[in-house]
């Protein structure tokens, strides 16, 4: 015989053993066997239905709370949670795992990797809350500093080109960047303001809305940075030598010409909120509030006559005359500032971050500092983060997002850097000396963050025309 | 055309050479052009359309006049920085000041420094408490020349805008005329004063015709570099009006609006373009033959 013949016949004459060694060995151990096979795909069968139910039941125990726009608080309690931490996040599974399995899930991923912009105080504090961060939970965490625009174009970017898997956890960005990276399909498209805990702190509108543009709970505000009227509180008192309101303001330039400027609004944030505050004013908070833009009504309404029967171009040339060196305008918020600390000019609209920072450097008298928020009020931002369709880490993120929201954190915020909180009762743990600091406003009810937060005037900017706006001035003011 | 091996080996040590500026030259211009006319290479929507054109080009629009007052600046801080420029390579010349060896060297600072940095420190001297500020509204109304400070920076004149430049190309003219003067054979200059030539006749005369293709080249270069910076005219300039790349910067990181800031970037391409043609066209053939 062959090899392969004999090969062949073994293999053969082992199958024929198999089949015919129950007729050989007799019936019990057939019993037996058919006994074993039946129990193990009984188990079998029990740990697939088991297994099923575990990913499709939401987690034991987890309640939902609801905050509806007249906070009335619906608490909805899942039953049938799971006690399995996914191995990955996803849009369906966020909303029904447990806080705890997240922190889990987090600390398996080990990493958050956060990217911001600001000035140097924001960046060191920044930086100084990611050590903070890493001590407290374990998860390392990285700050870079950087452009928000390079930061949203390279999601952007990376959102065309397919990339799954980025490298970029939490990014800071204000309404524009942001809006830009939503449309773009660059954003976790998650409601961050469900899922994160601490959330619940943040007034309601800016958990939804952001520059009254509709975030859907997918940026989740940090903190408020806010423009107020910087005087030379050593020149002048409050509210006699100062105009209280945008009412009073041309009276007061006119009386004081060429002691007040603010800065050209296409290179400095304390200009174009001061006058998307001013436009408010000028024609009613209701004009703008949530409403929906299109450049024929922002026509509309900017060329209508308003107060002092002007239109607001007419109005801001009315002022231009009496102003600090007319046709002159500060290139930036630092400009301004310099040319307040240079005893130029004695009243500016200016962000009270930026006064606190130059008054810590050195650079401006605290003795000259006096802040003040003009009525009706003055609108403001308040800027936070979001995750990125692809961060790679993304139970990390929501775990460091939830801490920036912590109480303890956010009392850090008017500390370090001169903003606000979002979380408006973390303000009484500021300490007094910190609130008693020259560069917050000092009239009612801005010197008492909780009372204005709660009973308000809370005005916000719209973005959509406070932009159009911001690009008209250069014809309408500027270049007149 | 049949290729030669030779050929082939040339264009195989090009190659890498023709990779890259396909993608870093030309691809990005292509891009461009075609968003100019509202076209996407990289995936975004897409919509054919002549309305950068129409808007740069309307009358009153404020992209054409930025780029006049562009072009108007930048020509103003050429003739100063080639004619001061000029006039010290040839001090440096004729005269040979033995301290200049030392000094040379900080002479050479603003070569160095980034321009970011060299707006920033003309800011704070031009602005209304900076030294410079100080000192000459202080002579202009000492003189009477006028009643209140003139604004330095940030002014709708591009005063801040010429001071930077300035202060950068000046250095720059001097280290490219210093060469060609100093290649002219001093026997010429010894023949002209003998025969009775003054100085200004020795410049006039025989360092300017000798010369003249290194101002126009230099001419050019210091125009091009001008108009390109934007560090510059975004910390120095005013309001309005601005550099036509402050405009640019501004559509792209402020208002988005990048059909106007690539249709000002074709019109910036053109420009740029066409004075680079002059240069090499006529001047820098004659520069060559020139200096040998």
């Amino acid at each position: 015989m062959r090899r392969e013949d004999r090969e062949k016949y073994l293999l053969f004459y082992s199958i024929y053993t198999l089949i015919e060694s129950p007729k050989i060995m007799g019936d019990q151990s057939m019993d037996a066997k058919i006994i074993i096979v039946s129990v193990i795909l009984l188990v079998i069968g029990i740990g697939i239905g088991y297994g099923v139910a575990a990913v499709s039941m939401p987690p034991a125990g987890a309640e939902t709370v609801t905050t509806t726009m007249t906070e009335t608080k619906t608490v909805t309690k899942t039953v049938g949670a799971t006690t399995t931490t996914p191995e990955e996040l996803t849009t369906k599974n966020v909303y029904t795992i447990s806080w705890d399995q997240l922190v889990e899930l987090a600390k398996e991923e080990g990493e958050v990797v956060w990217y911001g912009f600001g000035s140097t105080y924001e960046r060191d504090f920044f930086t100084e809350l990611c050590s903070m961060f890493e001590e407290e939970t374990g998860i390392k965490c990285t700050y870079v500093h950087g452009s928000w625009f390079d930061t949203v174009q390279k999601l952007i970017s990376e959102k065309e080109a397919g990339k799954e898997v980025g490298d970029i956890d939490v990014v800071l960005a204000w309404s524009k960047p942001f809006a830009m990276a939503y449309e773009a399909g660059a954003v976790w498209d998650v409601n961050l303001a469900e899922i994160i805990p601490n959330a619940k702190g943040i007034p309601f509108v800016a958990r939804y809305f952001h520059d009254m543009y509709p975030t859907n709970g997918r940026h989740l505000p940090i903190l408020a940075w806010w423009v107020g009227f910087l005087y030379r509180k050593d020149l002048l008192k409050y509210p006699d030598d100062v105009p209280t309101s945008f009412d009073e303001l041309l009276d007061w330039v006119k009386k004081n010409p060429g002691k007040f400027t603010y800065c050209d609004p296409n290179k400095g944030g304390s200009g174009h909120t001061f006058l998307i505050g001013l436009a408010e004013w000028f024609y009613g908070y209701d004009k703008f509030a949530f409403a929906e833009f299109s450049e024929e009504r922002a026509a509309e309404i900017f060329y209508s006559k308003g107060k002092y029967d002007m239109n607001f171009w007419e109005y801001l040339n009315e002022l231009e005359k009496y102003m600090y060196q007319p046709g002159n305008y500060p290139q930036g918020n630092k400009a301004t500032i310099e040319l307040f600390e240079a005893g130029e000019v004695v009243l500016i609209p200016m962000w009270v971050s930026i006064t606190m920072q130059e008054v810590e450097a050195g650079r401006l008298d605290p003795n000259w500092v006096g802040m003040y928020i003009p009525e009706p009020t003055m609108p403001g931002p308040f800027d936070g983060v979001f995750i990125p369709f692809n961060a790679p880490r993304k139970a990390a993120a929501l775990v460091f997002i939830n801490w920036l929201l912590s109480d303890k954190v956010q009392a850090l915020i008017p500390q370090k850097i001169g903003a606000y909180p979002a979380v408006t009762e973390a303000w009484n743990l500021v300490p007094g000396e910190v609130k008693n600091k020259p560069w917050w406003p000092i009239n009612d009810p801005y010197n008492d963050l909780v009372k204005w937060r709660k009973y308000g005037p809370l005005w916000y900017r719209h973005a959509d025309y406070m932009f159009w706006m911001m690009e008209k001035w250069i014809d309408e003011v500027a270049r007149k | 055309m049949k290729i030669t091996k030779e050929d082939l080996i040339s264009i195989i040590f090009l190659l890498p050479l023709y990779i890259f500026l396909i993608v870093v030259v030309f691809i990005p211009l292509v891009n461009v052009v075609l968003g100019s006319f509202g076209i996407s290479l990289f995936g975004e929507e897409s919509r054919l359309t002549l309305e950068g054109y129409y808007k740069f080009m309307a009358p009153d629009s404020p992209y054409l006049y930025s780029l006049f007052f562009t072009i108007y600046i930048s020509a103003i801080a050429t003739v100063i920085s080639i004619l001061a420029g000029y006039l010290f390579a040839i001090y440096l010349t004729i005269k040979k000041p033995p301290v200049w060896r030392r000094v040379s060297t900080i002479m050479t600072i603003p070569l160095f420094t980034p321009y970011i940095v060299g707006a920033f420190m003309w800011w704070t001297l031009l602005f209304p408490r900076g030294y410079i500020s100080l000192v000459i509204n202080g002579l202009l109304m000492r003189l009477g020349l006028i009643h209140e400070p003139l604004p330095l920076v940030n002014d709708p004149y591009g005063i801040g805008i010429l001071f930077g430049e300035v202060w950068i190309r000046f250095v720059i003219a001097v280290s490219i005329f210093y060469g060609p003067l100093q290649m002219i054979n001093p026997e010429l200059i010894d023949a002209a004063r003998s025969l009775g030539a003054n100085t200004w006749q020795i410049i006039t005369k025989i360092f300017i015709p000798l010369t003249k293709y290194s101002i126009i080249a230099t001419s050019a270069i210091i125009l091009l570099a001008t108009m390109a910076g934007v560090s510059i005219p975004l910390v120095l300039g005013g309001s309005w009006p601005q550099f036509l790349n402050v405009m640019i910067y501004l559509d792209v990181t402020t208002t988005f609006n990048y059909l106007m800031a690539f249709t000002s970037g074709v019109f910036y391409i053109i420009a740029s373009a066409t004075l680079g043609y002059i240069f090499f066209r006529f001047t820098m053939r004659r520069v060559i033959i020139q200096t040998r």
